[in-house]
């Protein structure tokens, strides 16, 4: 059976999204130069409106001597630049290799841009001799304050998504175990032995077992009578329950169990594995 | 290294952030608009330069054009008046802001306000101001006895019509009641008030202020077209008799009068003013006079030019005359009288630039009439006269041939063509682009269409 590579959902969103992008570009000029009245109409109601008072294309960077011609015409062009140019942001988006990267890259794509957009509006405000009324204050304030609260929420999750990554870390079982070791004084060592309980083994000790008797895996292993031992598929960390002989250390002797899987991590996990191997086998 | 690269670049941003607050707290409140700019400038008592925020480029520290020494023609002075008007006024925006919105929703403007005739002028709106009557004023007949109630205005504001009919007198007053009721919240008076002449107009006024002393105190005229040059010729006649003129678009432009201390004045002309040129020397020399004043608030804002848009189309008063009058009526306000006497204008004493400029007016009346000395002050100005080079001659040059010099300059050829020459070319390029190029290339650069189609019509000649 021949493995074909299987990309996630959110990239394939991303390149598709990015093609369309692409091709609207194609597909809006050529409405255009057939004469699609539907569209040139769109581009003309644009061209005339007004935002703080400000005709759109002037904002756009038209003279207000310009003909309405050339200030569609920039209008087009820089609808169809800013298509070309977010188009390629998604298509390049979906080859960045995690999703937190990913969203991370998005979200300030669309933070910064909009942020300079306000500060430049601003800029032109301040130094221009434009007169607003009550109902262009309202539209400047408001605009303003959704672009500026929108930019600034979208720069701040860009962060965010990074933490929330190195949180979901910690938060995974085997981390928050060794951290969780890592922190323990020896004085702390017999309640996390009791709530584990004496029975139910974890993997750091069998681990830390195997590895304070390496030369006498085989043998024990052995010893052991197969009949005593299940078969389980609940997973690899699953050990066998019953009456396996492990070696153990006396309740009164303090172990430093973050020292030891700090010293050989990459040990004790091979070591491991090779125990549930040996196990699986015999079953 | 990377932390103090981080930590410089938050202070700029910093920085950034405080600079577009400010300015959008200049942009937006009126209070603060005011208070920079009397830390800009001073009191008007006691103006003087801020000396730590004139090295921050603000509004209120713009050159004046006139004092560029660039040998330009009047057109592009045009073009730099505009823009030095609309920064040196950017401290009105506020005001004008709230003037554009009380336009749009006032109902009944004079609903509050009493209309008054007086003999020779009719249709005054009064503010409903009163003070109390002064022992001087006892005296001066103004009131029958101390603590009467005497009525004034800080202002009246007059528009000026040329008299045709009482119909166009009535349109013309019901276009302006909303821009009256603006004014006349802040104390101002407001007419309307149609004349036949310049004389006639300099007549009524000079009555109405024997008559009403205390009202009729500071008057602020505002005309367009042939109004407008009325309003000038009054000027020539009586001088001090307006505190502030604005002018939209006179039909004709008037020599100004040879004196300092004239009122300020707020030109508006249309775009196509400035493509003919016609009068524009004569405007150059209103506004240099204009400007001729000790008082730094008087110097900067007295003399302004603006190329107009919609002023055709606007029945109201458009929003920087109104600003203008409000702040040349709260100028003199704090000035407390002390309003610059009209003094015969001293163009040696002007070009030192150290002396006063002012010869007193009572100085000037009381001088014996010298036949002598006359003729000899003529010769002397005409000497002057005679070595200042004339900065406006024809030599064709103008943006765009001189940013086709610029751009062709390795051209070894090129240095040999003379402006006119090239301004043929040029322009016969354009007109071959198609129709319309020749015409945008006008609106970009008025003086090389300009020459370009005098030159055609010279070459077209006959006689050529």
């Amino acid at each position: 059976m021949i493995n074909l590579p299987v990309h996630s959902f959110n990239r394939v969103l991303f390149l598709s999204l990015g093609g369309v992008c692409f091709l609207i570009i194609p597909f809006f000029w050529a409405a255009l130069a057939y004469d699609y009245k539907a569209l040139e109409n769109v581009m003309i109601s644009l061209s005339e409106s007004y935002f703080v008072g400000y005709p759109i294309p002037e904002l756009l960077g038209s003279s207000p001597v310009d003909s309405i011609m050339s200030q569609v015409f920039r209008m087009k062009i820089l609808f169809s630049l800013c298509l070309f140019a977010y188009s390629l942001l998604f298509i390049s988006l979906s080859t960045v290799g995690t999703l937190a990267n990913r969203t991370k890259f998005l979200f300030r794509a669309f933070a910064i841009p909009l942020f300079i957009v306000v500060v430049a509006f601003w800029l032109k405000f301040i130094g221009d001799d434009h007169i607003i009324n009550k109902e262009e204050k309202s539209e400047l304030f408001l605009s303003t304050t959704i672009c500026l609260v929108l930019s600034i929420f979208l720069y701040a999750y860009s962060f965010r998504s990074k933490k929330k990554k190195s949180r979901d870390i910690n938060h995974s079982p085997s981390r928050a175990n060794k951290a969780l070791v890592k922190e323990s004084k020896p004085a702390d060592l017999p309640e996390v032995e009791k709530v584990q309980g004496q029975e139910e083994q974890s993997v750091e000790e069998d681990a830390i077992t195997e590895i304070d008797k390496p030369a006498t895996e085989s043998e024990e292993i052995d010893q052991k009578d197969s009949t005593d031992i299940e078969p389980d598929d609940s997973g690899p960390t699953a050990l066998p329950q019953g009456n396996v002989e492990i070696e153990t250390r006396s309740p009164g002797e303090e172990v430093n169990l973050g020292e030891v899987i700090d010293a050989t991590p990459s040990d004790q996990e091979s070591e491991a594995s090779e125990v549930e191997e040996q196990i699986l086998k015999e079953s | 290294m990377l932390n103090l690269l981080k930590g410089f670049l938050l202070i700029l941003f910093s920085l950034f952030c405080i600079y577009l607050l400010e300015g959008a707290c200049f942009r937006l409140v009126d209070g603060y608009a005011n208070w920079r700019l009397s830390l800009a400038w001073g009191k008007p008592s006691q103006p003087a330069f801020n000396s730590i925020l004139k090295k921050i480029p603000l509004d209120h520290f713009i050159a004046q054009p006139l004092d560029s020494q660039e040998s330009e023609h009047l057109g592009y002075w045009v073009g730099r008046e505009s823009e030095y008007s609309s920064k040196i006024m950017s401290f009105t925006r506020p005001l004008r802001d709230m003037y554009k919105d009380f336009i749009y929703r006032k109902i009944e403007p004079l609903a509050n306000f009493e209309i008054r005739d007086y003999d020779d002028i009719q249709g005054v709106v009064l503010p409903g101001l009163k003070k109390s009557a002064s022992v001087e004023d006892v005296q001066k007949q103004k009131a029958r006895r101390v603590g009467d109630g005497l009525e004034y205005a800080k202002g009246i504001f007059i528009k000026v019509i040329v008299q045709r009919n009482s119909d166009s007198y009535r349109q013309e007053f019901k276009d302006l009641e909303t821009s009256f009721s603006f004014l006349l919240e802040r104390g101002f008076a407001c007419l309307v008030l149609p004349v036949v002449s310049s004389d006639d107009l300099v007549d009524k006024i000079t009555r109405f202020q024997e008559q009403e002393g205390l009202l009729a105190k500071n008057l602020f005229g505002w005309a367009d077209g042939k109004a407008a040059t009325f309003l000038m010729q009054s000027c020539q006649t009586k001088p001090d008799c307006w505190k502030a003129i604005m002018l939209t678009d006179p039909e004709k432009f008037v020599k100004p009068p040879n004196v300092t201390g004239l009122p300020w004045t707020y030109f508006v002309i249309d775009d196509d003013r400035r493509l003919q040129e016609q009068g524009l020397d004569l405007l150059n020399e209103w506004i240099k006079l204009a400007r001729t004043n000790e008082n730094l608030y008087a110097s900067r804002l007295s003399g302004l030019l603006r190329i107009g848009k919609r002023f055709n189309v606007d029945k109201t008063i458009p929003s920087y005359f109104v600003t203008y009058a409000l702040f040349c009526a709260k100028f003199i306000d704090e000035l407390h009288g002390d309003w610059p006497e009209v003094g015969v204008f001293s163009k040696t004493k002007f070009s030192d630039n150290n002396q006063s400029n002012l010869i007193p007016k009572s100085e000037v009346a009381s001088s014996n009439f010298d036949l002598n000395r006359i003729e000899k002050r003529n010769n002397q100005i005409e000497e002057e006269e005679s070595l200042i080079p004339t900065s406006f001659t024809a030599n064709f040059d103008c943006e765009m041939v001189r940013v086709y010099r610029a751009n062709h300059s390795n051209d070894p050829q090129l240095p040999l063509v003379t402006n006119r020459d090239l301004i043929l070319k040029l322009g016969l390029g354009f007109e071959e682009m198609g129709q319309g190029v020749l015409e945008q290339i006008g609106v970009k650069d008025p003086l090389f269409y300009r020459y370009y189609n005098s030159l055609r019509a010279m070459e077209e000649s006959p006689l050529h």
